[in-house]
C-alpha cells in the first residue's frame, strides 16, 4: 500500500523480504493479474490510465525482485529505509503488544522515567568515551532550552565526537536523511511521521533532550512547509 | 418514544459517534460473536449464506441466532423454512413488543434460531441512533452465542452500522462486474464511514468528509490520497488512521462461482485492494454453482439439510469453521 510516496517492492507484491524466488514470482503474477487490463476486480475502482500505472510499478518490482544481483543491490538500501517494516507491520499486525506505533512517536509516550533519565544522561553523558568537563554542563543545560536546528544537533553530534557512521548504523537511518536533518534540507526529508521517528531515535542515541528537540524542530519543519506552500500559490 | 430508550443524549455516549461502543456493562454480554453478511448488491446470496453458516455454527453445538436486518425486505425465514412470524424485529423497534427475546422463533433445527426482519420500510427509516443503541443491548444479551446478522442491499447507513458494529464482517460478491461494483462501493461507504465515526479522528474529518464526496477539490480521489492529506495536517491523526485501517479486515466469499477465473477473481479483489484501500481483506472461500442445489433453494428447502454432501454445503462447513477456531483463537476470555 502506498501511504507514503516510497513504498516498496515487496510492498508493492505484498510479500515479506525473505520470500522465496517462487512466492517472488506467483506474487508478481497475482498482481498482473489483479491490474490488468480485463480484470474484474478493478472494475468501477480505476481508470485504465491507473491501472496502468499500477502494472507498470509491479513490472518494475518484478523485474528488480526477480534478478538475484538487482535484488541484493535493492536490499541493501531498502534494509536502511526508515521504519519499512514498521510501516508494513502497523498495517499488518495492529494488535500486536509492541506495537511498533510506539516506536514511531514514542516521545510522547515515553514513561516518566525514562525520560528523566534522558534529562539526566544529558548532565552526564554516559558514553563512557565523551569527555566533558564540569564547566560545560551548564551550556548544554541552556541548550535544553532554546530552540532546535539540525546544526545544532549536528554540534551536538559533533561534540559527543559521535560519527555519523557510527550514527547511521545504531539508528538505522540513511546516511542522507540523517545529512538531510541536520543540514535541514527538508525537501529531502520523508513525511514528517517518519522525521518524528528519526528524531526520536537521534535523541535517544545522541542522550539529548527527545521533548524539547522534536517540538522546535517539527515546529521548524512546519514553517517551512508553510513558506513552501504558500510560495508555490 | 420508549421509556428506555431515553435519557440524556451525551454527545460522546451517543452511539452514532462510535458503531463500535459495545454495551456500557462489558459483562452484560452474553453473545460471543456477531458475524454479519453484507455486499451491496441484491441477489448475491446474502440470505442464503446468512442462513447456511447459522446452521453449520449451530451443528458445531453453539447456539445462534440469525438475525433478519434487511430492514423493510426481510426473508431469511425463508431460507430458512419458516413461515413469516408474528413478531419481528419491527415489533421491537416500533415499540410494540418490549422484549427482543419475545422475537426469537425456533427453526425446528437444534441450537438455531431465527429474529425475522421488519416487513414495513416505515420502521426502518426512522431507526433512531438511540433507538439503535436500543437494538444493540438488546441484542448482545440474547441468549446465544452467535448471531448472525443478515444485512439488506445498499450502502444504507444502518445496513452499514450494523456491518461495522459486527465482530466479523462478510462480503459477499459474484464474479460479475455489476456485483464487484457494488461491493466496493459497500467497501468504501464502511471505510468512510468506520473512519467519520472514530473519536481519535475528529480533527481531520473535515477531510474524511471531503473524501467521501468523489468530486472534491483537492484532489483526494483514493484513500492513500486521503492518507496523504491527513498526515500532512496532522500526523498523529495520521497514525490513528492508520490504526483504524489496520483494523478494518472484512471477510470475503465469493457466490456462484463456475469457473476456475470466477476463483481468481477474488484473489484479485483481494489484492486490489490492499493496494487501493490499504485494507485486508480475508477471501475466505467460494461457493460453486450447482444446478441442483439452486433448485433446492427456489423449493425453499435448506440445501444444508436437503444435500448435506454437496460441495457447496462442504464449503460452508470449512468457512464457518475457518471463522469459528479464529474467533476462539483470539478471545478465549470471552466466554
Amino acid at each position: 500500500m502506498e501511504f507514503n510516496q516510497e513504498s516498496s517492492h515487496y510492498e508493492l507484491l505484498d510479500i515479506a523480504p525473505d520470500a522465496s524466488p517462487q512466492e517472488i514470482r506467483a506474487a508478481y503474477m497475482r498482481a498482473r493479474a489483479a491490474f490488468q487490463k480485463d480484470s474484474l476486480a478493478i472494475y468501477s475502482l480505476m481508470d485504465s490510465s491507473e491501472a496502468n500505472e499500477m502494472i507498470q510499478k509491479i513490472e518494475t518490482a518484478y523485474q528488480i525482485l526477480s534478478h538475484p544481483e538487482r535484488k541484493r543491490e535493492y536490499d541493501r538500501s531498502f534494509l536502511s529505509r526508515p521504519n519499512p517494516t514498521q510501516a508494513a507491520t502497523l498495517l499488518d499486525n495492529p494488535f500486536e503488544s509492541s506495537s511498533p506505533i510506539e516506536n514511531i512517536i514514542s516521545i510522547d509516550r515515553t514513561p516518566p522515567m525514562e525520560s528523566s533519565l534522558d534529562e539526566q544522561l544529558l548532565v552526564a553523558p554516559a558514553l563512557p568515551e565523551t569527555k566533558i568537563a564540569e564547566n560545560q554542563i551548564p551550556e548544554q543545560k541552556t541548550i535544553e532550552l532554546e530552540e532546535w536546528s539540525g546544526p545544532q544537533i549536528k554540534k551536538a553530534r559533533e561534540r559527543l565526537e559521535y560519527p555519523i557512521e557510527r550514527l547511521m548504523e545504531a539508528t538505522r537511518i540513511r546516511r542522507s536523511y540523517l545529512l538531510a536533518i541536520e543540514g535541514e534540507d527538508f525537501a529531502k526529508l520523508p513525511a514528517t511521521v517518519f522525521v518524528r521517528g528519526f528524531l526520536t531515535q537521534i535523541a535517544r542515541e545522541l542522550k539529548l533532550p527527545a521533548d524539547g528537540l522534536i517540538r522546535s524542530y517539527l515546529k521548524r519543519l512546519e514553517d517551512w512547509k508553510v513558506s513552501q506552500s504558500s510560495d508555490s500559490r | 418514544m420508549n421509556a428506555e430508550s431515553s435519557g440524556p443524549e451525551n454527545p460522546l455516549s451517543d452511539w452514532s459517534l462510535d458503531p463500535f461502543a459495545r454495551s456500557t456493562i462489558p459483562s452484560a454480554r452474553r453473545v460471543r460473536e456477531i458475524w454479519a453478511i453484507g455486499g451491496g448488491k441484491g441477489g448475491v446470496g446474502k440470505s442464503l449464506i446468512s442462513s447456511s453458516l447459522s446452521m453449520a455454527l449451530a451443528r458445531l453445538n453453539q447456539k445462534v441466532i440469525a438475525i433478519d436486518l434487511d430492514l423493510g425486505g426481510a426473508n431469511l425465514h425463508t431460507t430458512l423454512g419458516v413461515d413469516f412470524p408474528q413478531l419481528s424485529l419491527g415489533d421491537f423497534i416500533s415499540g410494540r413488543t418490549e422484549n427482543l427475546k419475545d422475537c426469537v422463533i425456533s427453526t425446528g433445527n437444534p441450537n438455531l434460531s431465527i429474529i425475522s426482519g421488519a416487513q414495513d420500510a416505515v420502521n426502518a427509516a426512522q431507526l433512531s441512533s438511540s433507538q439503535k443503541t436500543r437494538l444493540f443491548d438488546a441484542f448482545h444479551q440474547l441468549d446465544a452465542d452467535y448471531l448472525i446478522f443478515d444485512l439488506g442491499a445498499g450502502t444504507g447507513v444502518h445496513t452499514i452500522d450494523f456491518f461495522l458494529h459486527a465482530d466479523v464482517g462478510i462480503i459477499t460478491m459474484l464474479p460479475e462486474p455489476t456485483s464487484i461494483e457494488n461491493a466496493y462501493r459497500f467497501i468504501k461507504s464502511a471505510y468512510f464511514r468506520k473512519l467519520r465515526t472514530c473519536p481519535q479522528l475528529e480533527s481531520v474529518y473535515p477531510l474524511i468528509e471531503l473524501a467521501m464526496d468523489g468530486k472534491n477539490g483537492k484532489g483526494i480521489k483514493t484513500p492513500s490520497d486521503l492518507f496523504r492529506e491527513v498526515n500532512a495536517a496532522n500526523p498523529e491523526a495520521g497514525l490513528r488512521l492508520r490504526e483504524q485501517i489496520a483494523r478494518f479486515q472484512p471477510k470475503l466469499i465469493l457466490n456462484q462461482i463456475r469457473a476456475q477465473t470466477d476463483v481468481e477473481v477474488g484473489l484479485s479483489v483481494k489484492s486490489v485492494s490492499k493496494r487501493y484501500f490499504g485494507i485486508d481483506i480475508d477471501y475466505i472461500g467460494y461457493l460453486e454453482y450447482e444446478t441442483n442445489v439452486w433448485q433446492a433453494i427456489r423449493r425453499k428447502k435448506p440445501f444444508m439439510v436437503e444435500f448435506p454432501d454437496s460441495r457447496i454445503a462442504a464449503s460452508i462447513d470449512r468457512i464457518t469453521n475457518y471463522l469459528y477456531r479464529k474467533g476462539s483463537a483470539i478471545k478465549p476470555s470471552a466466554l
